[in-house]
């Protein structure tokens, strides 16, 4: 019996040798195009609307973004570009924004047969329905409920006309009400609340894109939010032929789209796969177009000279997502009472100031990128991309030129152990004086299934240990079970939050109007961190000496150039105070075939996932074609 | 026998009644967040949850919702999908699903059953020789290795070697199922060869079977006219269940081949808070396996005349 189970497996062993031992997906010579794309999400990232107006979800927008068209788009450096509007513009200095549309797109459905034209009504019953409470469930709408005029009063109407009234809504009510007008079928104009000198941006959002009326009359309500690809109407690139729920979907080109310039793909298939390595798998035998490496899969790539793809790990080139610690001002002890402890050492800027200068995170950016960590360093609360003066100049340069921070990428650039200690002192002292014990126990949260969290979790805790010293700061890992809002923040029992975020808009208002400590709607401050609840005279002042900043930079809406540096100096301002601690970026290694310095940039909005004009090589990039492209890219970029 | 049927129907229908009305009722006591993305707790004030959660009927009390919902199925309304698919009824998210898990399923059972049988009344014939031991070994192999890296395994050698598409496709929809049929049917058949080769061996060490050998009864004879036909009661029973509950599909081979069946479907709709399909699928699958169980009550006294469901004493 030994002897047949030890036959057994060497014969298993035998097995993987010769499957080892198997051809590649890479081959030498002339480099292919990829005519039909195959990309992969996993299967937490499944869509689950087709209604593009109802969801924020990227695994819902990187799909329907190439088939309904919007008013604006982006091009690789992150400039707008004209879209189904040819062009745009305000004779008032931003306050009436007026877009000329085409008058050759088409809606169809997803046969390819034309059924109406596009036209700027289909702007007003899309807006009408991102507004409708009712409708929409408030998704979408915080971008034009802070920026088109009566659109808040709209909501609130549709509101109290309850459920029934409200779903059959028209759009003569909504005429009346909010800022937005037809003069004909290919004139729209927008009415702002003030200048707004951002707002053609927001046409790369969801919240601006359009539905037909006509399709809204077949379906009705209730059948245009449960759409699916058999019942929607194309305008974009391509159409979803194919879809079987947590399976595939497949994008083919739409006839009749009205764009014959741009090139697009024979199709493009997004298959759901259980995990990154079952993608590395189907890499290698040549069935996706593109993997995420996952760090076991990167060791084994990188470690080894004679694998396959070891010179063909890239550094994925996208709007990289900075996450921030977002302070909780107001913690309360799990019984209700406030932890006095934690609030009053967080409101001591020397304190906060202590884990600003004090901790390295390199070991802690190792979790996101064990063989570059400090690519993935995170200086600002903004991200990169997300606008640039008219010199090409980008926003987040302006920030770390008036934090002064030698941002170098060899060592950790914010951390300065002179400084620290410095703080560190001057914070205990304080701080004793005013009844503080220490150690400060801090508390963070993560979800207990997240064993990955949990992991970057306990780093974290290392390195507070480490740097900080136990005898000032513990950190103390606790675990929510599913929802954190419900289960942490409502009760307010955590003593930072970690987030990410990226910006609906190009400008950096949509960074900042989170910090400011007048706004109601500054979700980083008041949801995250209970700020309502602050009453520390020094931290308020703080608060709103950075809120002024932000006011006054906001206030400038005839001079771009001016307006980003005023905004520059706010956040760094914030920064400088400690009021959000940046942690780390998003950085994924990848083998691919897509150049994704061809793709469309931008540090906001969705167009990134549009697939037009992208160009590819069917052998795969090595990472030495990889910088040369980053280098041409980089010689190439022109700023309008 | 009638009246036998009828009784267990009753008996099925309350069964079903109380564990869908249970976990109709422990949804409910789950914090009402679920109801709202994270997107949307941020974003909508208490009083908009509220008026959302009212519109749903989700503030009422609990026996009121209970009732509601009966009266939903006395329509055969299941309700609409909120986070799995947005607004589309649950009806029809799991009828998309069903046939394919159904298909998959059904077909590794024939091959599974076929193979196991087979192979298990080959090693009980041939016991102790190579048959049975490279036999055991598979069964020992397929127990003992996690499903997770035997079809990681397969998977390699399927999709590397023999050139198989990796992933399922409704577009190259024989090809690419190979690898997942054989998955599934990979567990299933060191099952029924196990026990097959058990009930046999069984058998075989009884005295009747000793006294069909000393009256000259043909080897062949004796396996499959007394000794598999006794073995196979007890899988017998068994099987009906094992048809029925193919249409929940499996959750580990459908996640890890994409296959877009019912096995995900339950786990995916309570992490994302799907109560509507939650519901539905306990639901069914409390019907399935109850039904599965009544059949193959019955098909053992198909099988076996000594075994009757009325009679005191014999009925099971």
């Amino acid at each position: 019996m030994k002897k047949i189970i030890s036959n057994l497996l060497i014969c298993i062993m035998a097995l993987s040798l010769l499957v080892g031992c198997g051809s590649g997906g890479t081959t030498s010579g002339e480099p292919a195009e990829v005519e039909d794309l195959v990309l992969y999400t996993t299967i937490q990232s499944e869509m689950t609307t087709f209604n593009m107006l109802y969801s924020q979800a990227e695994a819902v927008s990187m799909v329907l973004v190439n088939c309904i068209d919007g008013l604006v788009t982006n091009d690789s450096y992150g400039n707008l570009i004209p879209n189904l509007a040819e062009s745009w513009e305000s004779d008032d200095g931003g306050k009436t924004w007026t877009f000329h549309l085409r008058d050759d797109a088409t809606w169809v459905n997803q046969q390819g047969e034309v059924q109406a034209n596009v036209i700027a009504e289909d702007w007003l019953w899309g807006l009408e329905w991102i507004l409708n409470y009712w409708k929409n469930e408030g998704n979408n709408t915080t971008m034009p409920m802070s920026t088109i005029d009566g659109a808040t009063e709209y909501y609130e109407y549709t509101k109290e006309l309850g459920q029934e009234a409200a779903k059959a809504t028209d759009l003569s009510v909504f005429l009346e009400m909010v800022g937005i007008e037809a003069p004909d079928e290919h004139t729209l104009v927008y009415h702002c609340i003030a200048e707004t000198p951002y707002f053609p941006t927001l046409g790369t959002y969801s919240c601006l894109y359009p539905v037909s009326g006509e399709l809204l009359a077949q379906l009705g309500t209730d059948g245009y939010t449960a759409v699916t690809p058999e019942t929607l109407w194309y305008s974009g690139p391509y159409i979803i032929t194919t879809y079987v729920n947590n399976n595939e979907k497949v994008l083919t080109q739409n006839p009749e789209w009205w764009n014959t310039e741009d090139e697009r793909f024979n199709s493009v298939t997004w298959k759901i796969l259980e995990s990154h390595d079952v993608a590395y798998q189907m890499y290698q035998t040549g069935e996706l177009s593109r993997v995420q490496l996952t760090e076991s899969n990167l060791q084994v790539i990188t470690t080894s000279e004679s694998n396959e793809f070891h010179d063909y790990t890239v550094v994925e080139y996208t709007n990289q997502i900075p996450y921030n610690f977002f302070w909780n001002w107001a913690k309360n002890n799990e019984d209700g009472t406030p932890d006095t402890n934690w609030n009053t050492a967080v409101a001591n800027e020397a304190f906060r100031l202590s884990w600003y200068y004090g901790i390295d995170f390199t070991d802690y950016l190792s979790r996101y990128n064990s063989v570059d960590p400090l690519s993935c360093e995170a200086i600002t609360l903004s991200s990169d991309n997300l606008v640039t003066l008219s010199d090409g100049t980008d926003y987040t340069s302006l920030v770390r030129e008036n934090l002064g921070i030698d941002y170098n990428g060899e060592t950790y650039a914010r951390y300065d152990a002179d400084k620290a200690a410095q703080y560190k002192q001057q914070a205990m002292e304080e701080l004793s004086a005013q009844g503080v014990t220490f150690p400060v126990e801090a508390v963070f949260y993560v979800q207990s299934a997240n064993q990955t969290e949990l992991d970057n979790a306990n780093v974290l805790k290392a390195l507070i240990s480490e740097y900080l010293g136990d005898d000032y700061v513990t950190l103390t890992i606790k675990t929510y079970i599913s929802s954190q809002a419900e289960e942490v923040r409502s009760p307010s029992l955590n003593s930072f939050q970690k987030t990410g975020w990226t910006a609906d808009y190009g400008d950096p208002k949509a960074y900042l109007e989170n910090m400011d400590s007048t706004s109601d709607s500054a979700r980083f401050l008041y949801l995250y961190g209970h700020f309502a609840d602050v009453t520390d005279e020094t931290l308020l002042a703080t608060a709103g000496e950075v809120a002024e900043l932000i006011h006054t930079a906001h206030a400038i809406t005839d001079d771009l150039d001016a307006r980003y540096t005023a905004f520059a100096e706010a956040e760094a301002a914030l920064l400088n105070h400690c009021l959000c601690l940046p942690v780390y970026m998003n950085s994924v290694y990848q083998l691919t075939q897509i150049n994704d310095y061809s793709r469309p940039h931008a540090g906001y909005g969705m167009q990134e996932n549009r697939l037009v004009n992208i160009e590819t090589n069917a052998n795969g990039y090595t990472a030495e074609e990889w910088a040369q492209l980053a280098e041409e890219y980089e010689a190439n970029r022109v700023h309008e | 026998m009638i009246k036998y049927t009828i009784k267990r129907l009753l008996q099925s229908l309350l069964t079903i009644l109380i564990v869908v009305s249970i976990v109709f009722l422990l949804m409910r006591m789950l914090p009402t967040d679920y109801y709202f993305t994270p997107e949307e707790l941020d974003r909508l004030s208490e009083q908009e949850k509220n008026d959302r959660l009212a519109a749903a009927g989700l503030l009422d009390d609990p026996i009121t919702q209970l009732l509601r919902f009966y009266q939903q199925l006395l329509r055969f309304d299941l309700g609409t999908s909120r986070r799995i698919q947005t607004g589309v009824p649950v009806a029809e998210v799991i009828a998309s699903k069903v046939a394919i898990s159904l298909k998959f399923g059904s077909i590794s059972l024939v091959i599974s059953l076929f193979l196991g049988v087979v192979i298990g009344i080959l090693q009980a014939r041939y016991k102790d020789g190579i048959v049975d031991h490279v036999g055991t070994a598979y069964t020992v192999f397929v127990n003992a290795v996690p499903h997770l890296i035997s079809y990681s395994l397969l998977l390699i050698f399927g999709s590397r070697v023999l050139g198989l598409p990796s992933m399922y496709s409704i577009r190259d929809p024989i090809r690419s199922a190979i690898l997942p049929i054989a998955c599934l049917a990979l567990g299933s058949t060191a099952g029924y060869m196990l026990w097959t080769r058990r009930y046999m061996v069984d058998e075989l060490n009884k005295d009747y079977i000793k006294l069909a050998k000393i009256k000259g009864l043909s080897t062949r004879e004796i396996m499959f006219r007394h000794v598999l036909k006794n073995a196979f009661v007890p899988l017998a029973q068994y099987l009906p269940s094992s048809f029925l509950l193919t249409i929940t599909g499996s959750l580990l081979a459908e996640r890890f081949f994409s296959v877009p069946g019912m096995g995900p479907l339950l786990a995916d709709s309570i992490s994302r808070y799907d109560t509507n399909i939650v519901q539905a699928l306990v639901m069914i699958y409390a019907g399935l396996g109850i039904i599965g169980v009544f059949l193959g009550d019955v098909l053992m006294t198909i099988i076996d005349p000594r075994i009757s469901l009325t009679e005191k004493g014999d009925a099971r």
